[in-house]
């Protein structure tokens, strides 16, 4: 369970989002217009952005808390994040970049790891690959599967189709929906496409001009 | 013809180089760090050895390092070491000079650096040291290494500050550039010819190193 009341002043703008998400395989979606805070709301989430006010709860956890001043930073707040350009890093492998998603381990271990997502998401003989050597698919999938090589107690998807054209995007979106299906944790979809959050997400959430309840 | 010019002159960017890259990397990140108003400071301070006549940076230097001034005399009472009129204080002079390319280099590099990759790196759980090593120095590796060889290739051509500080000792202190100069004094303008085509030489080919990494920079961003 993801619990999220966070407010913040940007100059003009300001963002007053209260929202919450609940585990098990239902995505939640956060569905506005560009500009609307869609992805300032995921960064403060994932500790990238700090909130002026408010509270973030995961799983019991705090992760933020204006009143008591506690404020995580993003390496300890375990919140997994797809970037809409995946921000694969592009002078490793695949192998390699989903490796780094992996907490201390033996290297064995890690190795076995790493070979089992690499099967899960459909990248085997990509393993040597860099990230520019992949198509827009296989760098979704990459990213995806170094996101979850961390095991993130919750995920965070920014508009993870809107680097894709609508031929793939009916093949992604059923991939993505296959793959997250294990995961056991709250997952929140960004996205300003209506009929696509509709297909994917069981509840929906809007924004407008910074404001969601 | 005796090399011994060539060799110091090698030596004195080499070790020029190896400070420089450190140096520029290092406070290139810094400075990027900074508010504002101190940015534009540091920046202007650090950009200054680039614009400034090397005599400026020689008499500085001279100020500093000299057996009689604050360093220098220290340097010289504590370890009998003298800063001044030496092979090595040609490296302080190739350093100063040198050191705007890199950190320029470097910055801009930095500046073109993608910061979601670091906060991709932040939301796995990696620490900012992690960050700084694996993601953003790799990433910006290219333009990095052509700083240096811009640096080695200003450090390779240094004389005003370097004769200032190091002056001309045949054998102890001379360089190509030095010996160029003191041949052509002495009117020995076939020698003298020699040791410019050799400078030549090695400065194109740095250039052209520095072009091939410029271009096999430029075709890795296009794919």
């Amino acid at each position: 369970m993801l619990d999220v009341r966070i407010d913040k002043q940007l100059g003009s703008f300001q963002l007053d989002v209260s929202l919450s998400a609940e585990g098990a395989g239902a995505m939640t979606a956060l569905v506005g217009p560009s500009g609307a805070g869609k992805s300032m709301t995921l960064k403060a989430i994932a500790g990238l952005v700090h909130p002026d006010g408010g509270r973030i709860e995961l799983g019991g956890r705090v992760l933020y808390d204006g009143t008591r001043g506690i404020d995580l930073p993003a390496r300890e707040r375990n919140v997994g994040y797809l970037f809409q350009s995946y921000a694969l890093f592009p002078t490793m492998t695949v192998e390699q970049n989903i490796a780094c998603g992996m907490r201390m381990r033996g290297r064995a271990e890690r190795d076995a790891r790493v070979a089992e997502k690499i099967r899960t998401f459909h990248l085997s003989g990509l393993e040597k690959r860099r990230p520019h050597q992949l198509s827009g698919g296989e760098q979704q999938r990459a990213a995806l599967a170094r996101c979850l090589a961390n095991d993130p107690e919750a995920l965070l998807l920014d508009e993870p189709f809107s680097a894709v054209d609508e031929e793939l995007k009916a093949i992604l979106e059923g991939e993505l929906l296959e793959l997250l299906s294990a995961f056991p944790g709250p997952c929140i979809l960004v996205s300003h496409d209506r009929p696509e959050v509709e297909r994917l997400c069981s509840s929906i959430v809007e924004i407008r001009d910074g404001h969601a309840r | 013809m005796d090399w011994f010019p060539l060799a110091n002159s090698l030596r004195i960017a080499a070790l020029s180089t190896a400070a420089v890259y450190v140096l520029g990397i290092w406070l290139a990140d810094g400075v990027a760090k900074l508010p504002p108003a101190l940015k534009a400071l540091a920046d202007v301070a650090l950009t200054l050895p680039l614009v400034l006549p090397p005599t400026v940076v020689g008499f500085l230097l001279l100020m500093l390092l000299g057996p009689r001034r604050p360093l220098g005399s220290l340097v010289l009472g504590s370890f009998g070491v003298r800063l001044t009129m030496v092979w090595y204080a040609a490296v302080f002079a190739s350093v100063v000079v040198a050191f705007p390319l890199m950190y320029r280099t470097a910055r801009g590099a930095f500046e073109n650096f993608d910061e979601t990759l670091a906060d991709a790196a932040r939301t796995l759980g990696k620490s900012e040291s992690w960050i700084f090593w694996r993601v953003k120095l790799p990433a910006c590796r290219t333009s990095i290494i052509a700083g240096a060889v811009l640096a080695f290739a200003r450090a390779l051509g240094e004389y005003g500050a370097t004769s200032m500080v190091a002056g001309y000792t045949p054998h102890v202190t001379a360089t190509v550039s030095t010996t160029v100069y003191q041949l052509w004094q002495i009117g020995d303008d076939g020698l003298a010819l020699r040791w410019v085509l050799v400078n030549i030489a090695i400065s194109a080919l740095a250039l052209f190193v520095l072009n091939h990494l410029e271009a096999r920079d430029r075709a890795e961003r296009r794919r």
